[in-house]
Parts: C-alpha cells; sequence; structure tokens
C-alpha cells in the first residue's frame, strides 16, 4: 500500500516537473520566434547601419561596416507597450545625437478599425526627427487621434521606452523624469476588493451566515464583475503572465486584485476560494442548478475523463500562447462569451450546452472545461510535491 | 398571396392550437398533474416563446440573415430550456 | 339545491359563452372579408400605389414643434460652398494648378479659409478615384452587372426645369390658366397625398415652408442669379415632400453594389408629375429634385412635414423605411391642410446607438454631441470625409452604407416592426439599449475599413452579400 503511494507520488512529481519544462521550453521557442524575425525592422529601424550586433536588454547596434572596429552609426531598440488587445511592439532606431531615424511597427493585435486611425495619421512614421528628450505626451508633442487614444498611447509608450533605453544606456544621456500616469482606482476596484473580502471571510467561516452571504456575494459577483464589468479572471490573464506581458496601467490594479485573488490562496494554502465564493460564472452554473432542482455531479467515470480533458486543453492552450508569445492563441472560455456576449459561432454552441447542461449537473464547465480550474489544480500539484 | 400569408392558415394555426391544449389536458389528467387555472397561462407563455422564437429564426433566414438566426436559435435554446425546466417544475407542483 | 343553481348557472355560462363567440366569429368573418376587398394587396400590379406602405400611426406621436432644436440667431447654407459638389470642382482645378486657399475666388476662399481641412480632402478625390481604378481586374469585374444596372437605373430622367427665375418658371404658361377655387385645404391635402401615391411615391408629407432651409445662395443653376442671395419667393408657401426607396437587396449590399439612381429616379418622376399636376389645377410648382437639382435643404423639410426625424447620420429615419428613402420636394402655393412633425424616439435612440458613426468608413459622422449649426442643435456631417470615401470604393459611385446599417432601416416583417414600436412608444430608453446592443452582435458589418477598394488598403467590402441577380461571375463569362 505504502509502496503504491510513493509510486503515485513519484509519478505526479514526474508529471509536475514535466510541466514546468514544457512550459519553459515552450517561453523559450516563443521567445526565440520572437526575436529571430527582426532582422528586416532593424534594417529599416536604422537604414544607413550595414550590420547590427545585438547587445543586452534588446538593444541592436548598427555598424558601418562588417570590421569588428567599424563605427556604430546609432542604435536600434525593440520595445511594448500594452494596448486595447495586446502589446503593441515598435523598432526605433535612433542616431548618436539622440534623434530618432525611423520608428517601425512589428508587431499589433489591435482591432484593424482602431489600428488604422492611427496608422491614416501617419504613426508611428510621425516620431521620425523626433529628439529622445522630448516628451512623448500626447496632445502636447505628439498629435492625437479620436477614438483611437489607447492605441496611439501604446504606439507613443513603446517609442518613448526605446528611446530613452537607447538615451540612458547606450548614448549616456540623462533619463527624462515623467510623471507617472494616473492609478485606475475607482468604484470597480473598491466594489471588487470588497466582494473578495467578504467571500474570503465566508470561506473561512469567519462570518455568521456564512452560505447566506456567500449566495450575496455570488449574485453581487455574477452582475458586476460578470455582467457590468464583463471581466471574470479568464485564462488569457494567467498567459499574459506567463508570457511576461504586464496588463497597462488602465487596468492594472483591477486586473492584480482578481489575479491575486485567485492565485495566492491556491498557493499558500491549497483553497481557491475564488471559485466557490466569488467567479461569476461559477454563480450562473449554481443559480441555474438551483433552478433545475438537481444535485448530480459529474459521474465518476467520466469525472476522470473529463478532468484528464480539462487539463490537457488547459496545457495546450498555455503551449500556444507561450509559442506564439499571444495570450489568446487559443480561447474557449465560455464565461467570456456569456459576459462579452462575442464570440464564434462554436462557442455560443459551447456556451449553450454549458449553460443547459448547468441545469441538471453541478458546475459542468468547472469541472469538466475550466482552465483555470486547471491551473489551480496544478498548483495543488506542485504544493503537494514540492511544498515543504 | 401563398397560404401562409392567408387566413386558412391562421385557421389552421387556431385548429392545432386548440388540439394541442386538449391534448394537454388529457395529458395532465393521465399524469395525475393538478392544473389549476394559473398553470395555464405559464404554460401558454412559454409555448408561445418557443413559436415566436422559432417563427424569429425562419424569419432571419428568409431575410438572408444567417449569423442573426443561428444566434437567435442558440439563444432561444438556452433560455427555452431554463424556463422549460422551471414550468415542467411549477407544472409538478 | 345550490348544486343544481350551479350547475344552471354554468350551462348558462357556457351558452352565453358559445353564442358570444358565434357572433364575434361571424362579425370577424364579415370584417376579414371587407379588408380583403380593401386589400392594397388586390390591386393586382398596382399595390404599391394605394399608399399601404405608409402605416405608421402618426398621429400618435404628433408632436407641435419639431424635434429639433433651434438656438439663437439663425442663417441659411451657402448652397455654393456648403454643398459638397458646388465646392468640390474647385478644389479639384486647385490641386491641379498647385494653387493654395489664397489664390482662390470668392466665396470659396473664405469658405476653405475657414475650413482648411476640407480643402485638403476636397483635393484627394480624384486621386483616390484613380487608386480605385488600378485594382486587379478581376475585382473591378465584379461590379459589372451593379453598374449597368445602376447607369440604366439613371437613363430615364424628367426634363430639367430651365434656367428661369421661379415667377415665371414655377407658373402655368401665362394664360393657360387661372386657378381654380379649392373646395377646402383639408380635401386638397388628400387629393394631393392620393395623386402623389398614384404617381409611385410611398410616403408623402406636407408641410409650409420654413425659409431658413432655403439656400442663401444657390447651389445649381435653376433660374438664381449665380452670386446673388436668394431671396424666397413669395408663393412658395407650402412644401410637399414624396419620395422612393431605393431596391432592398442592392442597398444592404453598399457601398459596391447599390445606386441611388433607383429612387432618384423614380422620386423625381413623381415630383415632375406632381408639380405638372398642381400646374394643372392653375397654381405654382417647382419640383425640388435628386441628383443636385435643389433650392433648398431635403432632410428639415422632411422632418417638418412628418415624415421622420434625423438622425445621427444626417439622413431623415421615418418609420416605415428607415433611412431607405430618396425624397424630393415640391414647393407650391396651392392651399393646403399641413401635417404635424413626428416624434417617435429617433433623438434618445441616435444618442446612444452610433452604429453608422462606428460603420461609417471615412469617419465622417460623429460619436460626439450635437452642435449648433446655422443656429439649430445637429449632429455635425464632415461631407468632404464622405464624399472622399465615395471616391474609394468601386461600383456606381457612392457610399450609402450608414443608410444600410441603420437599426432602422429594416424590410418591413414582424421582427422588425415589433422593434420599431417598442423603442417608439418605451419612454425609458431601456429597450434603446437592448436592442442597439442586439442588433450589433445579430447583424454584424464588416470592419469599417475592409469597406475600401483593395489598392486603398481596404477588402472591397459590403454590408451585405449582393443579390443573385447582381453577381456578374454568375452571368458573364470573363
Amino acid at each position: 500500500m505504502a509502496t503504491a503511494k510513493a509510486v503515485t507520488k513519484n509519478r505526479e512529481r514526474l508529471l509536475a516537473f514535466a510541466i514546468v519544462v514544457s512550459l519553459l521550453a515552450g517561453w523559450v521557442v516563443g521567445w526565440s520566434r520572437h526575436h529571430s524575425d527582426v532582422a528586416g525592422f532593424l534594417q529599416q529601424g536604422l537604414p544607413d547601419a550595414v550590420r547590427f550586433e545585438s547587445e543586452q536588454d534588446d538593444i541592436y547596434a548598427g555598424l558601418t561596416d562588417a570590421q569588428s572596429e567599424s563605427e556604430t552609426v546609432g542604435y536600434v531598440a525593440i520595445r511594448s507597450a500594452p494596448g486595447y488587445a495586446g502589446p503593441v511592439t515598435v523598432a526605433v532606431g535612433l542616431d548618436p545625437n539622440g534623434t530618432v531615424v525611423n520608428a517601425v511597427l512589428v508587431r499589433q493585435t489591435e482591432s484593424p478599425a482602431f489600428f488604422r486611425k492611427v496608422a491614416d495619421k501617419g504613426f508611428p512614421g510621425r516620431f521620425k526627427g523626433k529628439a529622445c528628450s522630448d516628451p512623448f505626451e500626447i496632445g502636447d508633442d505628439v498629435d492625437s487621434v479620436t477614438g483611437a487614444t489607447v492605441t496611439l498611447t501604446a504606439l507613443t509608450e513603446a517609442i518613448r521606452l526605446a528611446c530613452s533605453d537607447i538615451a540612458t544606456g547606450r548614448l549616456g544621456l540623462p533619463p527624462v523624469v515623467r510623471p507617472r500616469p494616473p492609478i485606475q482606482f475607482g468604484l470597480p476596484e473598491i466594489l471588487l476588493i470588497l466582494l473578495i473580502a467578504t467571500g474570503f471571510a465566508a470561506h473561512a467561516k469567519k462570518l455568521p451566515g456564512g452560505p447566506t452571504i456567500r449566495w450575496v456575494v455570488l449574485i453581487a459577483s455574477l452582475v458586476f464583475v460578470g455582467f457590468v464589468w464583463r471581466r471574470p479572471v479568464s485564462l488569457a490573464n494567467i498567459n499574459s503572465l506567463l508570457i511576461g506581458y504586464w496588463p497597462g496601467w488602465q487596468n492594472g490594479v483591477y486586473w492584480c486584485v482578481l489575479l491575486a485573488a485567485l492565485l495566492v490562496p491556491a498557493i499558500l494554502t491549497g483553497k481557491t476560494p475564488y471559485c466557490s465564493h466569488i467567479c461569476p460564472f461559477g454563480a450562473a452554473q449554481e443559480i441555474l442548478v438551483k433552478v433545475g432542482g438537481s444535485k448530480r455531479q459529474l459521474p465518476p467515470k467520466y469525472g476522470r475523463l473529463f478532468k484528464i480533458l480539462q487539463r490537457a486543453l488547459a496545457w495546450i492552450a498555455v503551449m500556444c500562447a507561450l509559442i506564439f508569445r499571444n495570450p489568446t492563441a487559443i480561447s474557449y472560455e465560455a464565461p467570456a462569451t456569456l459576459f462579452t456576449f462575442i464570440g464564434a459561432n462554436w462557442q455560443f454552441v459551447l456556451l449553450a450546452l454549458i449553460l443547459i447542461a448547468s441545469l441538471f449537473i453541478a458546475r459542468p464547465w468547472c469541472n469538466a472545461l475550466c482552465p483555470i480550474r486547471a491551473v489551480t489544480d496544478y498548483l495543488r500539484l506542485l504544493r503537494r510535491n514540492f511544498g515543504r | 398571396m401563398s397560404f401562409f400569408e392567408g387566413g386558412l392558415f391562421w385557421f389552421t394555426e387556431g385548429v392545432l392550437a386548440c388540439l394541442a391544449i386538449i391534448a394537454l389536458r388529457t395529458w395532465t389528467q393521465d399524469k395525475g398533474i393538478r392544473m389549476p387555472f394559473w398553470k395555464w397561462p405559464v404554460v401558454c407563455t412559454w409555448v408561445l416563446f418557443l413559436g415566436v422564437s422559432i417563427a424569429y429564426v425562419g424569419t432571419s433566414l428568409g431575410e438572408g440573415e444567417r449569423h442573426a438566426a443561428f444566434l437567435g436559435a442558440v439563444c432561444a435554446a438556452v433560455i427555452a430550456s431554463v424556463s422549460g425546466v422551471v414550468v415542467w417544475r411549477l407544472l409538478r407542483l | 339545491m345550490p348544486e343544481r343553481q350551479l350547475r344552471v348557472n354554468r350551462r348558462t355560462l357556457i351558452k352565453a359563452a358559445g353564442a358570444t363567440s358565434a357572433v364575434l366569429g361571424l362579425s370577424g368573418l364579415g370584417l376579414s372579408g371587407y379588408r380583403a376587398g380593401k386589400a392594397p394587396d388586390s390591386y393586382t400590379g398596382c399595390e404599391g400605389s394605394q399608399g399601404a406602405a405608409q402605416d405608421f400611426d402618426r398621429k400618435r406621436f404628433a408632436v407641435d414643434t419639431p424635434p429639433y432644436e433651434k438656438v439663437g440667431p439663425t442663417s441659411r447654407a451657402d448652397g455654393r460652398t456648403e454643398v459638397i459638389f458646388s465646392r468640390v470642382g474647385v478644389a479639384r482645378s486647385a490641386a491641379e494648378k498647385g494653387a493654395k486657399i489664397e489664390d482662390l475666388d470668392e466665396p470659396f476662399k473664405s469658405y476653405y479659409a475657414q475650413h482648411p481641412e476640407d480643402f485638403e480632402f476636397d483635393k484627394q478625390n480624384r486621386e483616390l478615384r484613380r487608386k480605385v481604378r488600378e485594382d486587379s481586374e478581376e475585382n473591378r469585374n465584379r461590379y459589372i452587372l451593379a453598374e449597368a444596372w445602376a447607369g440604366a437605373m439613371g437613363a430615364v430622367s424628367p426634363r430639367s426645369i430651365g434656367n428661369d427665375p421661379p415667377e415665371v418658371s414655377d407658373f402655368p404658361r401665362q394664360g393657360s390658366r387661372e386657378p381654380f377655387k379649392m373646395k377646402s385645404p383639408a380635401a386638397t391635402a388628400k387629393l394631393i397625398k392620393k395623386v402623389s401615391y398614384e404617381f409611385g411615391t410611398v410616403l408623402v408629407g406636407i408641410t409650409k415652408l420654413n425659409p431658413d432651409w432655403v439656400y442663401q445662395y444657390p447651389s445649381s443653376r435653376r433660374g438664381f442669379a449665380t452670386d446673388e442671395p436668394i431671396e424666397v419667393p413669395k408663393h412658395w408657401k407650402y412644401a410637399i415632400v414624396v419620395g422612393t426607396p431605393m431596391s432592398w437587396d442592392p442597398m444592404y449590399a453598399n457601398p459596391t453594389y447599390g445606386t441611388s439612381n433607383d429612387a432618384y429616379s423614380k422620386s423625381r418622376i413623381v415630383a415632375f408629375r406632381l408639380a405638372s399636376f398642381i400646374k394643372r389645377l392653375g397654381y405654382a410648382a417647382r419640383p425640388h429634385t435628386p441628383g443636385n437639382s435643389y433650392d433648398l435643404m431635403v432632410p428639415p423639410i422632411m422632418v417638418d412635414a412628418g415624415l421622420g426625424e434625423q438622425g445621427r447620420h444626417s439622413v431623415v429615419i421615418t418609420p416605415e423605411l428607415g433611412c431607405n428613402f430618396r425624397p424630393a420636394v415640391v414647393t407650391t402655393n396651392l392651399p393646403m391642410a399641413t401635417d404635424k412633425p413626428i416624434a417617435f424616439g429617433v433623438q434618445e435612440f441616435c444618442k446612444t446607438c452610433k452604429i453608422c458613426a462606428e460603420q461609417c468608413p471615412s469617419g465622417a459622422i460623429c460619436k460626439g454631441d450635437k452642435e449648433v449649426v446655422r443656429g439649430y442643435r445637429r449632429y455635425r456631417l464632415h461631407s468632404s470625409k464622405c464624399f472622399n470615401f465615395w471616391n474609394s470604393t468601386h461600383g456606381s459611385m457612392g457610399c450609402r452604407v450608414c443608410i444600410a446599417v441603420c437599426p432602422y432601416t429594416r424590410k418591413s416583417n414582424w421582427v422588425h416592426k415589433t422593434a420599431l414600436q417598442v423603442t417608439a412608444n418605451d419612454p425609458t430608453g431601456l429597450s434603446h439599449k437592448m436592442l442597439t446592443g442586439m442588433q450589433k452582435r445579430f447583424y454584424p458589418g464588416p470592419e469599417p475599413s475592409d469597406y475600401y477598394a483593395a489598392t486603398l488598403g481596404g477588402k472591397n467590402a459590403s454590408y451585405r452579400e449582393p443579390p443573385w441577380w447582381l453577381k456578374t461571375e454568375d452571368f458573364i463569362a470573363l
């Protein structure tokens, strides 16, 4: 008996280890893919350079000829800043005086309509000739584009980052002090923190009338986190974190609080009060099962099968995100479809099937498909095996 | 004017509705389900919703709005299932 | 004893109910028979001329003041500069000569000095058209049938009204006829509406002409001196607005497959017939018709005449046809009872919907609030941007995407008629937001930038697929 346990333990450790290795490999593949195709952009960024030498921090030195002691005509830096739908990445070439030689777009995943507005006004080429010490302030030295503020902000910020990194890191110019962008902290953030605090307290059985409070929090979360703000935790957030895209300051506080509410308890205690007490899609499923009047769980036979499916799908989604460096490379998240009501046809069918199944089975999404559950399960596996 | 726009069509619909209601009555009696007056409008509303949903999908297809027809069908399926379970549980009261 | 009484009561009740339903059923048969005899459908081949399409209950939504806001002193539009077609040629030739705004003649110099961005836009459109023509042969050939159809629809048109001043050309030929004395303005209005339907209009409305809507300076040569202000003729007392829809299926396949010509041509014919009819009664009448043969702005007159409300895209939204309506106006001194303007929720709806502004490929439709234009509060339309897009796409010229995407522009079936009634009768505006959301998700369009020609970075997209009979590739061997 004891040996069987030991075998399971060993197998678990092996699995946990294999997953870590695969994720690391995925990250490295994605990173190198990302960095192998920059040569063309480097040349556009600094047309006078004959060859480029890769230096630290994603900065490339542009050299006049193939000789080892040839002259440096400038530097190109590749930088990103978070836009509306993922990072906006640019390559910026600076001459030794700190003037922008050229700025070219490397990659962006904004909605075409938004990006077109910015491109129509001649961005990012319009940054040509700017000094790296300029304020890079929209409405001041950068013309604004109505209806595409977030995209233009991202583009400007990426170019500013490139300029200031080259200026301070290579040209020895003093850093330009900029006022910090205001932190988004309003009613949604306060309400969210309140919801999470109440939910956690109910989960820890610190409140009288726990079950009632759990329902109140769940319904409030369904209304606000779900339908009003439309921003529950999704695998895309975790993918962004793994890839290394930090959320933009616009939504920073909200995301940090929400992700912390999910991940911190899972890591520290192995429990997931977010899932049982706060998740708006969990709330929707629980309401539906109350409507259906059923107490059934997934039958254990299928339950095991679904667990494997759930974790395998989540692993595939994370791997693709890492390899393609796109947090939403594969997205099958029904909550997003429900709350935003935007999605491909198959996503609507999936959502409908889950909602109808919720009438008869307790939380089918959580138990059979939710990738967040797979992630927390994995964290628990790590904790169990490597915890102490 | 085709059959589906004419009075005869609606007359037929009416006859079919009457037959359905009579059948529902007999079925509930056989099942031993009590049918106080308030259950009738509940059932009728649900059936009406179903009818309107099907008609919406048909009209959208007819208009050439396939996406609207598809989304309409999916939404109607969810709403009809959820409310169907509610109606069923009310009937069993 | 009480049981027996109950039974009698029940039997009586059943009998009474049976008798009532019999009476109801029989009278229903009579009524439906009457309807069947009178129905527009029974006028085989002339269903449209019975006025049946104008079926919205306007009386219930009638208001005393039109649903636009007058703020402070008003002025009239300058037809020479504020009408894009009148000014665009000046900018084009300036572009060819490399001339600057300072080199232009008045009134264009001061207009473009005030709107320098319009000058930049207006200079571009010939170049844009050239780029569209550079598109691949395969792409261009796709629109052969659409262009042939549009051309044919514009091929038949009444004669122009000539270049005589209104004091001459509006009146019956000298001495030919004294005006007949009409029995009552109400009867005359009824008559004019009936004959308008018979002439082929779909909607008709009558209003007193507000002189604010007449151009300050003329936009085309119709008997007014080019550079003298128009003095509104005394006999332009009333305005009759008529109009017809564009064919629905091509209209949804805009900007490429649709055309304005079909409705333009029909509305022009109606207006000329109506003017001729009025002149034969001895009164003055002048048609103001599409393409660009007006002495006045039509949309506000449509609002005054109770045909609809002006939307965010500046097009008037009618309850029956949405904005799929190409109007013409007849100004006259024939005394008629006038219609009241209507307010059926459009102002509220347009505040939040913004679908036209989001889908507009040129960004000509504003997403913000109303502004004061010539003393009236309205949504500003950037006509230079709009016209540039006309030149940035294939097909028969024009765009019409805002007309196609407007949630009010829907065919007449129970789904859309119900939605219209809900929005018109909902004072809370809650249904407006819900229906807008449904509209966006259930009836999505392409990305606005995809509407551009392929050589201008677009995908030659249209809002909906063209109808089968405009698909060139299915008929012509290329």
